[in-house]
């Protein structure tokens, strides 16, 4: 769920540093997801890519491999452009994104931000 | 019937005479001609015998009292039966008889004088036989083709199919009854009709379009088309007919009521399509229903990680890892079900990338090798030199088939050993095929199991589901995910015996050449090696592993043969220069052994115990392997024992880099990056390192920034919205004065080869992958400072 490698790199710079890291993430992230659900609903396939890019670009950053790659297949999709959406999946990038925030929240003993 | 003395059939004669004396003479002149011979005294008598037979010909006498013979020969013309029979008369009279014109109007067609010559009655009665028998064979003939024709209208009227024939103009010659049943057309209606005036315009314009235009080219034709009964019944109907291949031309075929069949046809066609849906939709609901029961199952699980953390009595927390551990099992099977759904739902997709397979190999048996050394058992991996070091494909997936497999060899193995053997096995189309063999020692499979255990929800027996529990899904999804890695897969076992499962995989290779770590070792090569381990699968794997590092290679199944190969090795003055040591032996084990070693002053081997995970790491001062070995832990390991440290870099692989050491980098960098989290740990990393960073979020402003200040480099997102990061570097390059290159490198999403040709295209020196671990950052940030720019 988590790449320990990854999230003991960030931990090297200090805890400081993490949480306020991991505040931004989720406060971002929280955002761009319902923007993401809006602009699927909205059919706005563009938006769709150019968010799930966004969301992967801080996921890898923070470990959070299998988030990066369920955003990474909504991306690749929204790119080729499915009319029907049903080949966008993301039901997997929020749950992804729940997973990843409780293994994030586990780390940091940051229970205020866990679901 | 014996043939006649002359070789022909034997015909019969009427001699008709009055005198006895004259009938014995033709009958003698007639005898070697071997004919049945009829006499008949009167005309009246030879009347009757016409009347019974045939005759070939009649010898008639003309002088005879009562009825004489031109009477007789009246008579026998008047009967139709022998109108045709030929009479010669016999004459004894002068010739001017001859041209009595009575004789032929009698119907006399020849005439002998008396006396008789016998050549000349004999030649004339040849004559008459042989024109009787051919004309008896044309009969027989005309009735052997009544008779066919008799059994061919037999036939047709009574045959299941309707038959026809047309003639060169494709007119209705004939039709039979079932013809008429089937299109409602009488056979005399019929009679004269173009044959497709059976069809509606229709239809028949639909025909000719199909058909050649010119009637000629058609030879075969099968054509099924519907009509309307004049009752307003619909029915479907299918003719095919032939050409008839005479010079007269026509068509022969037949028509079939095929309505029934092809409601058939139909209703499976629905069936089927039916089918399909529904197992579609049940695919979908089992997705959907997986992802409803996974989301909220991660909950309870991550929730009880996090209850877990805190202070819990030691039932609560019995309770609380029940709960984790039940919601673990149910994940891995909602997991199961879910992949399972989506391969079915025909969802499942590759996930491509490039990978090193000794190290997912290596990961994956690390894993699951807690349990098996938890059961006492030995895993071995031998992985062949000829197996490419980096390959591309699926790495989850191929992690997931290995899971499954060796997981399973290690559930159901009691004692004995797991060993995965990976090879290359060919080339195919211009991909490498791995191959994955995992042997057991474990309770095998039974033959009749072995055909069906790739398939969905089989166990190998429903007691093994009760024992061993699991969806019975594992393998059904091993199977489908190595036929979409373009592969193949199968077993082999002997019940009691073991199990083998194989399986293939076809991946293009990016790194072909063999793995370092399997090629000759300038510091090994040569060195004498002692392996001591009782499992001979281990000692075998790893003497191929060291003869191919250039080692001398002994081995020895337990501490005792060790110690007398070792002494007498000594004693020879080719003394041991490492020994490697299995830990757990039966008798003496590792430790004892290796206190014998470094107790026996003869003895200088440098012991290396190889030990399991679960086996205390109080070993004293001595070098360890953890089981399972890996090739690089392995030789890096013997290259220490050997006191060659100096040139060997730390096991984990990573190198040390000067560019984070020890002190500061100094340099101004100009970070691009609009995405905050990305952009916030790369200042992190880079400010630790000493380097002053500016950052900016969109490419408009670093193309201003670059005006303003001096940089040491760029980092750039390839992938911004605005100006991306290929267009902010064009406009960078395109303010630059010549010679005062800066070095941009791109931080880009995309691994692959054409991203990387896309940036250093786009005018970027380097290129850096997301997410960017401070490793490759500093060093490719390091190296760009350093080229003179």
């Amino acid at each position: 769920m988590i790449d320990e490698a990854a999230f003991d790199e960030l931990r090297s710079f200090g805890d400081d540093f993490l949480v306020e890291l991991v505040g931004q993430f989720t406060e971002e992230t929280d955002a761009l997801l319902r923007q993401l659900r809006e602009s699927f609903d909205a059919g706005d396939t563009t938006a769709v890519g150019r968010i799930a890019h966004n969301v992967r670009g801080s996921a890898g950053q923070l470990g959070g491999r299998a988030l990066a790659s369920a955003c990474d297949r909504v991306e690749r999709n929204a790119i080729t452009g499915d009319p029907t959406g049903r080949a966008i999946d993301l039901r997997a990038v929020e749950l992804e994104y729940g997973r990843l925030r409780l293994a994030l929240a586990e780390r940091l003993t940051f229970v205020g931000v866990a679901p | 019937m014996s043939a006649a003395p002359d070789g022909h059939s034997p015909v019969t004669v009427l001699i008709v005479d009055d005198n006895p004396a004259k009938r014995l003479g033709l009958k003698a002149a007639l005898a070697p001609l071997g004919h049945a011979i009829v006499e008949a005294d009167s005309g009246l008598e030879a009347l009757r015998a016409v009347m019974v037979q045939d005759f070939a010909v009649i010898l008639l006498d003309v002088r005879m009292p009562v009825m004489d013979g031109f009477e007789t020969a009246a008579h026998i013309r008047q009967r139709r039966q022998s109108e045709m029979t030929p009479i010669i008369f016999i004459t004894a009279h002068a010739k001017n008889e001859i041209v009595n014109p009575d004789l032929y109007a009698e119907g006399a067609v020849d005439f002998i004088f008396a006396p008789v010559p016998p050549a000349e009655l004999r030649s004339k009665v040849t004559v008459f036989a042989n024109l009787f028998l051919r004309a008896e064979a044309l009969a027989e003939q005309a009735r052997e083709v009544q008779r066919s024709v008799d059994h061919l209208k037999l036939l047709t009227d009574s045959a299941p199919i309707g038959i026809f024939r047309t003639d060169a103009e494709n007119r209705y010659v004939y039709t039979n009854p079932l013809w008429s049943d089937i299109t409602g057309v009488s056979a005399t209606d019929a009679a004269g009709r173009k044959w497709d005036t059976i069809m509606d315009p229709e239809e028949r314009s639909r025909l000719r379009a199909e058909l050649p235009d010119d009637a000629a080219d058609w030879s075969e034709l099968c054509h099924r088309f519907e009509i309307q009964l004049a009752d307003g019944a619909s029915r479907i109907l299918l003719v095919t007919s032939r050409a008839i291949p005479d010079a007269e031309g026509g068509w022969v075929g037949t028509l079939a009521n095929i309505t029934a069949e092809a409601g058939a046809e139909a209703a499976m066609a629905e069936a089927r399509d039916r089918a399909t849906e529904a197992s579609q939709l049940k695919s979908d609901f089992l997705a959907n229903m997986s992802h409803e029961i996974r989301t909220p199952m991660n909950g309870v699980i991550g929730l009880t990680d996090l209850l877990l953390e805190t202070d819990l009595d030691p039932g609560q927390r019995d309770y609380a890892q029940t709960v984790r551990n039940s919601g673990e099992a149910l994940l891995a099977i909602i997991s199961d079900i879910l992949d399972f759904s989506k391969i079915e739902a025909g969802k499942f997709e590759l996930d491509i990338g490039e990978f090193d397979l000794q190290a997912t190999v290596d990961d994956v048996v690390d894993l699951l090798a807690g349990s098996a050394q938890a059961k006492g058992l030995e895993v071995v991996t031998a992985i062949e030199s000829t197996v490419p070091a980096v390959v591309s494909g699926d790495r989850g997936r191929l992690r997931q088939v290995l899971t499954n497999l060796i997981g399973n060899a290690i559930k159901f193995t009691e004692e004995g050993e797991v060993v995965l053997r990976v090879s290359e096995d060919g080339i195919a189309d211009g991909a490498t095929v791995v191959r994955f063999e995992i042997s057991d020692t474990g309770i095998g499979i039974a033959p009749e199991t072995q055909g069906v255990i790739f398939q969905p929800f089989v166990q190998a027996d429903t007691s093994s589901s009760r024992k061993y529990g699991g969806t019975g899904l594992g393998l059904a999804i091993s199977g489908q995910l190595v036929a979409l890695m373009a592969g193949d897969c199968g077993v082999s076992s002997a019940l009691g015996e073991g199990s083998t499962f194989w399986f293939t995989i076809s991946v293009p290779a990016v790194v072909a050449q063999a793995t370092e770590a399997s090629l000759p070792d300038d510091c090994l090569s040569g060195v004498e090696v002692l392996v001591v381990d009782d499992n001979a699968t281990q000692r075998s794997v790893l003497s191929e592993q060291l003869s191919g590092w250039g080692m001398v290679v002994a081995t020895a199944e337990s501490a005792e043969d060790a110690l007398d190969a070792m002494r007498t090795a000594a004693s020879e003055g080719r003394p041991h220069a490492v020994a490697l040591v299995d830990r757990g032996m039966p008798g003496m084990d590792g430790r004892e052994l290796r206190d014998t070693i470094v107790a026996d002053p003869d003895l200088a081997a440098e012991v290396v115990l190889m030990t399991d995970l679960s086996q205390d790491r109080d070993l004293g001062a001595c070098l360890s392997l953890t089981k399972p070995l890996h090739q690089e832990r392995l030789r890096t390991c013997l290259r220490i024992a050997l006191g060659a440290t100096a040139d060997v870099e730390p096991a984990n692989g990573r190198a040390p880099n000067g560019a984070h050491a020890d002190e500061p980098e100094t340099g101004r960098l100009l970070l691009v990056e609009d995405n905050p989290v990305n952009q916030k740990v790369a200042v992190a990393i880079l400010s630790s390192a000493g380097y002053r960073v500016d950052a900016v979020t969109s490419g408009a402003a670093a193309v201003r920034a670059v005006t303003e200040h001096s940089y040491d480099a760029v980092l750039m997102d390839c992938q911004m919205p605005g100006m991306n990061g290929y267009e902010t570097t064009a406009a960078i390059r395109a303010d630059e004065t010549a010679g005062t290159s800066i070095p941009i490198i791109a931080v880009t999403a995309g691994a692959r080869a054409e991203d990387r040709e896309r940036c250093l295209d786009a005018g970027m020196d380097d290129y850096l992958v997301k997410p960017v671990t401070k490793e490759a950052l500093l060093t490719v940030v390091a190296k760009s400072l350093r080229v003179p720019a």
